[in-house]
């Protein structure tokens, strides 16, 4: 798959960890699924001014213009979320995350000395925070980390928010 | 041996002025009163704006202004050859512009400013708050504005746009608004635009309006149709087709101008055998007469309103009328009219050949007594005539 929605490099792509890679996945199917869409509507557009007489006219460049710029305004979130998503999801500067000690890269805290209802809610709102349903589903089931760290509550959590994806 | 014979003159071939043939008689038309001296040279154009309250006329650099449309006085610069008026409101505010290119102004009836539209303009007329017209310089656009009017051009999806017609039917000559389309009135034909809602639901009507070349500046909405002039005479676009209409003048009207239509009737500044006229073509019957006036301009205000070189004229109560008739009893052969009967009064002059009899006043039965192939009758007058025929002796029958 070719990246445009946002610039990025052969080498960034390769030091991407796996959640980062699905949230880039995500996005730039989004994105290419807004474009095919927009011309999908254009070219209805132009089939209707020509039986109406208007082939002529400013209105179809005008009616391009329109989808054009709405495509880019929604494109503009979408990179938007996924730079901020991205960064959430940082791999660790140096060390090693194991599982006495806090995995950074999770993107909530993860200590092993709360209890699983605890680790649950945090694990939870972290998730719930994620505005688009379907990423909030792709990013979860990719997360390896919290499926040791919430052990037999992964799978509840996983119903749960499955729910909210409704 | 002879025989009379009796011939109704009426009904051969008559030019009326100032009055119409009407159910066998004759009834006197308004008469062009002069209602005011003070009007500009040169006119090009002539509207009346209710919104304003207001008379203009246009010349090719100035516009002038009148409230009772008899005096005018100069209101603005405004260059241009085809001037044209459109009425709309503009912050709550009716206001009338009257646009010639890329200039306008615009008067409130309190006070008046120019407006500069940054589009070159000429022919157009308002429809759902937007403006409608022609492109100045490419004589195949129709331009409309944005939602917000005569100087709205920011070109998008739901705000102004043009649409370049194909290139069959001529350039664009008018735009009229005629019943729910807007009629490109073009070289060669008709073009009717839908414009309704959004642009995006614009549509271009396809109708058999193909025409011989149209007179600029002659179409007019009458009676619920379309009357225009082309080289071959009267036409009428009921909204689906064209259709000829013969009247009267047909073979005399010569370089149609320009036109109005009222109260049913459509009026049009043309040239006939009388020199620069106004021809009356009378929808509900068919009929046609002439004003012999020269227009340059015309509008309609509570009655008709022209204007030349002279002053500003208004159609008002019949006054004199007059008109000729020629009439030969159907043979090209000697005849002696021995009488003429008139239902009503007027003057009459008989004329054959180099030999005239006149009679003032006449009413009921004179007797010329005139020989001659064929006959030219000229009748003036100022009342309704219910009858007019001419009896003639014969010999050897015609």
């Amino acid at each position: 798959m070719e990246y445009d929605i946002i610039n990025i490099t052969g080498t960034e792509l390769a030091a991407l960890t796996t959640v980062q890679t699905k949230l880039l996945r995500t996005a730039q199917q989004k994105k290419n699924e807004l474009y095919r869409k927009a011309e999908k509507e254009l070219k209805a557009f132009r089939a209707f001014a020509y039986t109406s007489g208007m082939k002529n006219s400013s209105l179809i460049e005008a009616k391009k213009k329109e989808l054009e710029d709405e495509a880019e305004y929604q494109t503009a979130i979408l990179a938007d979320n996924l730079i901020y998503n991205m960064s959430l999801n940082e791999p660790p500067s140096g060390g090693e995350g194991g599982d006495e000690g806090g995995d950074e890269s999770a993107g909530y805290i993860v200590d092993y000395t709360l209890s699983y209802n605890e680790r649950y809610v945090i694990v939870r709102d972290f998730y719930l925070a994620i505005s688009d349903p379907d990423e909030r589903m792709a990013l979860y089931a990719a997360d390896e980390t919290a499926k040791k760290y919430l052990a037999s509550y992964y799978s509840t959590l996983y119903n749960v928010l499955a729910t909210y994806s409704k | 041996m002879s025989r009379r014979v009796t011939c109704d003159i009426l009904g051969g071939k008559v030019a009326p002025v100032n009055c119409k043939i009407s159910g066998g008689g004759v009834i006197p038309a308004a008469y062009p009163e002069l209602i005011g001296t003070a009007v500009p040279q040169n006119i090009i154009y002539a509207c009346r704006a209710e919104s304003a309250g207001r008379f203009f006329l246009c010349t090719p650099t100035d516009a002038f202004v009148s409230v009772g449309g008899g005096e005018f006085t100069r209101l603005n610069s405004l260059a241009g050859t085809s001037p044209f008026l459109v009425e709309e409101v503009n912050g709550g505010v009716p206001r009338a512009v009257l646009i010639n290119g890329e200039n306008a102004v615009a008067h409130e009836g309190t006070k008046f400013y120019g407006v500069h539209t940054g589009v070159n303009l000429v022919s157009g007329v308002m429809r759902c708050g937007r403006l409608f017209a022609a492109d100045g310089e490419n004589k195949f656009m129709l331009r409309w504005s944005g939602e917000g009017g005569i100087g709205d051009w920011e070109q998008k999806m739901s705000g102004a746009g043009y649409l370049l017609l194909d290139p069959e039917y001529g350039e664009i000559l008018n735009l009229i608004a005629f019943g729910e389309k807007i009629i490109a009135v073009r070289r060669y034909g008709l073009t009717g635009l839908n414009a309704f809602g959004n642009p995006e639901n614009f549509s271009v009507g396809i109708t058999d309006t193909r025409t011989e070349e149209i007179c600029g500046g002659t179409a007019a909405v009458v009676c619920g149709k379309l009357l225009f002039y082309t080289r071959s005479g009267l036409r009428c676009f009921d909204g689906s087709r064209v259709t000829p209409l013969g009247h009267r003048y047909s073979a005399e009207v010569k370089n149609p101008a320009f036109a109005i239509g009222y109260d049913g009737k459509y009026y049009l500044a043309c040239e006939t055998g009388a020199g620069r006229s106004v021809l009356v073509y009378d929808c509900a019957d068919g009929e046609s007469y002439i004003h012999d006036i020269a227009a340059d301009g015309m509008c309609a205000a509570d009655g008709v309103c022209i204007f030349n070189c002279s002053g500003a004229y208004r159609l008002g109560d019949a006054q004199n009328f007059s008109f000729t008739a020629e009439f030969d009893f159907g043979s090209g052969k000697d005849k002696t009219v021995t009488q003429i009967f008139i239902g009503g009064k007027a003057d009459i002059e008989i004329k054959s050949g180099r030999k005239t009899r006149a009679f003032s006043g006449a009413s009921g039965i004179i007797r010329p007594k005139l020989r001659g192939k064929s006959f030219t009758v000229k009748v003036t007058g100022t009342g309704a005539i219910t009858a007019l025929n001419a009896t003639a002796e014969v010999l050897n029958g015609i």
